[in-house]
């Protein structure tokens, strides 16, 4: 495993090599534990940039965004996250009001697991990304591997494909976007991720966006089927159940 | 983990497990030496190694079988006037899978249901008939267990399992409790606990079903919301298949408890994203069961 941390660019110095060689194996002693249930407190439609401001769109991501607001509101366009539940892809399955979990398991990997459309994350610890499995499985939410920087979770992902929205507002992205998440408890109860997008051709920097939810080991992850009548959201700021 | 690795005998044992990792050894070193007169039987792993990155479970069929043990009633078997040729079956013509709605198991307003959706099947109006993974609804408990063509996951902690079909990344949760919720809320998968026992096999009682398209096998053999399931799931002596002995409860519907057997062949496969509802359109016009859809987004 500690061979695989071999990535370019990514900022990884003698440090991270020397953690990911503590932490290589199964174990998972070392590091922070983040696994239980979450569920966000707030959501919101239009995705909300850290620092504020707009979506740096290029050129061409300003048009496809404009097409994408264009067809969902005259319905040539169908938001299939929502009418079919298939999964949201990321960013936006982070921005969704619904409680999901994080398990630790099975070893050598870590499941997050959303109770909105019973959409499964698999995260690869320890492992780097395969390019020929990012352009021959794109996937919704994308391909991820994690590894630990202290008390930070971090997860890149590519692999995506272009089925997905950004979020709610059909904010673009293309089949290159790639993200990387930096997930930790930042209080007892409290567990924050932000996410980089980093995607060229439609953003003409990269940008980030930030979620916080409450850990609520009391519930219990609910059956999800689409259509049907789901779990209370009036806890959660912003929903507006049409 | 490493609080909840101090407590306990299971999760002292699903630790070792853990931080030995890829060894897989079991958690021999941990059991005390003993003079001979109290010698135990042998050491064994304390908690059957369903769960991995490396390895996935695909079953080896669609339908229940007999237990390899005959305790009771049997599977929902075929109309005998309607044999059942599956489309692995061999050569011959494929058919649809019409149950034997005769069966005296069966309480009249079951044998009724199953009665009306094989003459639904049969007279064309419904050309392929109900199957529930084959429309993207979940599969329920037990009818979950006959997804055939994608593998399922475990993943275990010493206070839950999770299994994870690759197939729409449905999911089920059982609780390592030996207690039900006072009020238990019916929904597709129930609420199910479970335990261990012998080292080798995982034990889950589930009740709390809901019952709007859910049947216990694919021969569409309805269910109350008192059905109540066991399911045995244990390794074969090679490790090789996973094997589920079940038994299905239900004074509403079932004049006796039904007794199914279902196998799982080790594979190795990562776990893909698949979705069920892309492209699952009704492209030759067979009247088939409507996918879940939204009509209206849930947020």
């Amino acid at each position: 495993m500690r061979d695989s941390r071999v990535r370019s660019g990514a900022g990884l110095g003698l440090a991270a090599l020397l953690a990911a060689t503590v932490l290589s194996g199964a174990a998972y002693g070392q590091t922070p534990d983040m696994s239980g249930i979450y569920w966000a407190t707030e959501y919101h439609p239009k995705i909300q940039l850290v620092g504020g401001g707009e979506l740096p769109l290029t050129a061409a991501g300003k048009a496809a965004y404009e097409k994408n607001m264009a067809g969902l509101k005259d319905g040539s366009i169908v938001d299939n996250a929502r009418k079919l539940c298939v999964p949201d892809g990321l960013p936006r399955v982070l921005a969704n009001p619904y409680p999901f979990e994080i398990v630790y398991g099975p070893p050598g990997q870590i499941t997050i697991m959303y109770e909105l459309s019973h959409q499964v994350r698999t995260i690869a610890m320890n492992k780097t990304l395969v390019k020929e499995d990012l352009i021959a499985f794109p996937a919704y939410n994308g391909h991820s591997v994690g590894h630990f920087e202290g008390d930070t979770l971090v997860v890149d992902s590519a692999g995506f494909n272009e089925k997905t929205f950004l979020d709610a507002t059909g904010a673009p992205h293309t089949d290159e976007m790639s993200t990387t998440e930096r997930i930790r408890k930042i209080g007892p109860t409290q567990l924050e991720d932000v996410i980089t997008i980093h995607d060229p051709e439609y953003y003409s920097r990269d940008w980030q966006t930030r979620f916080v939810y409450t850990l609520r080991n009391d519930l219990r992850i609910e059956d999800y089927v689409c259509g049907e009548p789901h779990r209370d959201l009036s806890s959660v700021a912003g929903v507006r159940r049409p | 983990m490493l609080k909840s690795c101090s407590r306990g005998t299971l999760a002292a044992a699903l630790c070792v497990g853990i931080a030995v990792g890829a060894m897989h050894a079991p958690a021999r070193a941990q059991v005390p030496a003993q003079s001979p007169a109290q010698a135990p039987a042998p050491a064994k792993a304390a908690i059957p190694d369903l769960a991995s990155i490396n390895f996935a479970w695909l079953a080896l069929g669609a339908d229940w079988s007999d237990p390899p043990v005959r305790a009771g009633h049997g599977p929902i078997a075929p109309d005998p006037d309607h044999p059942f040729h599956s489309n692995v079956a061999g050569p011959g013509q494929v058919t649809l899978r019409i149950g034997n709605y005769r069966d005296p198991v069966l309480k009249p307003w079951a044998a009724a249901q199953m009665l009306a959706s094989n003459e639904e099947a049969l007279s064309g109006k419904r050309a392929v008939p109900f199957a529930a993974q084959a429309r993207c609804w979940p599969g329920g408990v037990p009818g979950q267990l006959l997804y055939p063509a994608e593998p399922l996951y475990f993943i275990q902690t010493p206070k839950q399992v999770w299994i994870v079909w690759q197939r729409d990344h449905m999911v089920r949760r059982i609780y390592l409790t030996d207690r039900h919720s006072e009020h238990v809320t019916p929904s597709w998968f129930g609420e199910s606990i479970g335990h261990y026992e012998n080292g080798d096999t995982l034990v889950v009682d589930t009740i709390g079903l809901s019952t709007k398209n859910s049947y216990i096998d694919n021969f569409r053999t309805p269910h109350t919301e008192k059905e109540h399931v066991v399911e045995r799931l244990k390794l074969s002596a090679d490790g090789k298949l996973l094997e589920a002995s079940v038994v299905v409860d239900d004074p509403d519907a079932l004049n006796e408890p039904l007794h199914l057997f279902q196998r799982w062949r080790k594979v190795k496969n990562e776990l893909l994203e698949t979705v069920c509802a892309e492209n699952n359109e009704d492209f030759f016009h067979q009247n088939l069961f409507p996918l879940p859809v939204a009509e209206k987004p849930d947020f």
